[in-house]
């Protein structure tokens, strides 16, 4: 079953051009990060599956019903946490889970919600006086209501502390193992990669890459920065190294050189370093980080 | 019943704010006064209050419903209410009913008080009339709000819904009744139309909610003779007007409110 399918979506704002035909399939019980810079249309693919927005061309639906023409459908099965959302400032926080609850006609209790969201002991309070975290948890806490088959969360992490942040994710797991699907946005790689199943990366209004976060890592060649130790100043080595195919970067700090290289040309420089008779006598290696592809997928874009 | 739900949220809306107070202070105080200077064998309360109703409610009406879209669509308020299993079309008619209960209540409020205070000074008022006036008060201001929330669907900002509103307001009070004269003057090559005064001019009076309000007044409480035969000049016309504010406006605010993005 897919949750979530849009097909060849476009989206144009007069002669702005924020969807550039998405092709998207997000299959039930997966959780899916939904990535990009500010500005890549994260928010827009969300507001077309909400229908707060009408697509130019192409379809979204979600769970087979059409995202335009089958909202309330669509709207009895989802949690969603949207951005740019506003909250009365007069009503309190019970008042906002009651409507959440009355209109899903689900039986929750309030109480119990804020608790799952770490907000409790303000059910009576007015949510004028709340900052954005807890507007944000309160909010997720009305996302929650009636036990959705789909969340989509347009970037649920802003404004939460780490606390907030962490039980964010854990919610989402929760929610993943009762068998949901979540769908969310971010522009922070760090967020997604600890509870996604799979990611997109949009970048521009077009998917660049839709993967595992270990197919992500793969296809960037898991290029490694090793910076390597010697007993004595390298001196004629380095230019043999720069020779080796695929490493780059070549630095050096005394005794000390830094490169970057894919993993199998490791050796091939550690060797060439200790061609001349030098020993090794401390190594580091980073992996590249999901930041580093995540930037060279989006970087030139922007 | 999904549009029910909107309606509770729209309908309490005052209430949890708080200004439901200051309305309500405002309609008893206003129609209590109404209420005591009414003379002993003078006219009759209902009377005294149809003029209170025809100027005063169709400002609260608009006041209490322009903002109800457009704004939380600004503000992004209806972002919120949207992710629910509500359609907007469902959206629009549970705020026009909310805001329409809130209303009704504030106009009853005021007549009790007028009824109230009237008695206490001149003895019991007339019922039967009071009653009518009543029953068509609440019809006018239902239907001005049906007219804000129309125009608050239709538009994208409060600023609009706000110059749109109280230019129909204005327009009620003192312009309708001068757009015949222009219209004929343009027709007239923009000289000074000669001759007897058209139907239509007569006709297009009677459009105006607060005339129709008044004429169905005359029609049924006050029996006093009516200006002309004619079917324009009937209470059911004037009633018939009243509902048509109710419901066209409201029905091109949906169609727009429909169709748009956000």
């Amino acid at each position: 079953m897919t949750a979530i399918e849009l097909d060849s979506l476009r989206k144009r704002f007069g002669d702005v051009v924020a969807l550039r035909g998405l092709d998207l399939a997000v299959e039930s019980g997966e959780v899916f990060g939904f990535l990009g810079p500010n500005g890549a249309g994260k928010s827009t693919t969300i507001d077309v599956l909400l229908d707060f927005l009408r697509p130019t061309a192409g379809n979204a639906s979600v769970f087979g019903l059409d995202a335009q023409t089958e909202t309330k459908r669509i709207r009895r099965r989802i949690g969603v946490l949207p951005d740019g959302y506003h909250l009365d400032g007069h009503l309190t926080a019970r008042h906002h889970l009651e409507f959440a609850v009355d209109s899903k006609g689900a039986d929750d209790d309030p109480a119990a919600l804020l608790d799952r969201v770490g907000l409790d002991g303000v059910l009576d309070r007015r949510v004028g006086g709340f900052s954005k975290g807890m507007a944000q948890r309160l909010l997720l806490a009305m996302a929650l209501v009636g036990d959705p088959d789909l969340l989509i969360l347009d970037e649920p992490s802003t404004g939460l502390d780490p606390n907030g942040a962490r039980r964010m994710r854990e919610i989402v797991r929760t929610e993943a193992d009762r068998g949901a699907t979540v769908f969310f946005s971010s522009h922070i790689l760090g967020q997604v990669e600890a509870v996604c199943d799979r990611v997109g990366i949009l970048a521009d209004g077009e998917l660049v890459a839709v993967d595992t976060i270990d197919g992500l890592q793969d296809a960037v060649g898991s290029e490694a920065t090793m910076t390597v130790t010697l007993d004595r100043s390298p001196d004629g080595a380095l230019d043999a190294v720069g020779d080796l195919d695929g490493v780059s970067n070549v630095a050096a700090d005394g005794a000390t050189v830094s490169l970057s290289c894919p993993d199998r040309r490791k050796m091939d420089a550690l060797d060439a370093l200790r061609a001349d008779g030098a020993t090794v006598l401390d190594i580091e290696t980073s992996d590249a980080s999901l930041d580093d592809l995540f930037a060279a997928y989006t970087g030139g874009r922007e | 019943m999904s549009w029910t739900v909107v309606a509770e949220r729209n309908a309490l809306d005052p209430y949890r704010s708080r200004s439901l107070w200051v309305y309500l202070a405002v309609f008893v105080v206003l129609f209590g006064l109404a209420g005591y200077v009414v003379a002993p064998g003078g006219q009759p309360l209902a009377a005294a209050l149809v003029g209170i109703v025809a100027f005063f409610v169709p400002l609260v009406s608009l006041v209490v419903g322009y903002q109800s879209v457009a704004q939380s669509r600004q503000n992004g308020g209806l972002r919120v209410v949207l992710s629910y299993p509500h359609t907007r079309r469902e959206v629009v008619v549970g705020t026009a009913v909310g805001r329409a209960i809130v209303m009704a209540g504030l106009v009853t409020a005021g007549f009790l008080a007028a009824a109230l205070v009237a008695a206490l000074r001149t003895g019991v008022p007339e019922l039967g009339s009071l009653a009518v006036v009543w029953a068509l008060g609440v019809l006018l201001a239902v239907s001005i709000v049906g007219l804000a929330v129309g125009i608050s669907a239709a538009v994208r900002t409060t600023n609009r819904a706000a110059v749109l509103g109280f230019g129909t307001y204005l327009l009620f009070l003192g312009l309708w009744s001068q757009l015949p004269g222009i219209v004929r003057y343009v027709l007239n090559g923009f000289s000074p139309p000669r001759g007897p005064i058209p139907e239509w001019v007569a006709v297009f009076g009677q459009l105006n909610p607060t005339n129709a309000f008044q004429t169905a007044v005359r029609g049924l409480v006050s029996g006093g003779p009516a200006p002309t035969e004619a079917f324009y000049a009937t209470a059911w016309f004037g009633v018939l007007v009243l509902v048509a504010w109710l419901c066209l406006p409201l029905v091109v605010g949906i169609l727009r409110f429909d169709r748009s993005d956000l």
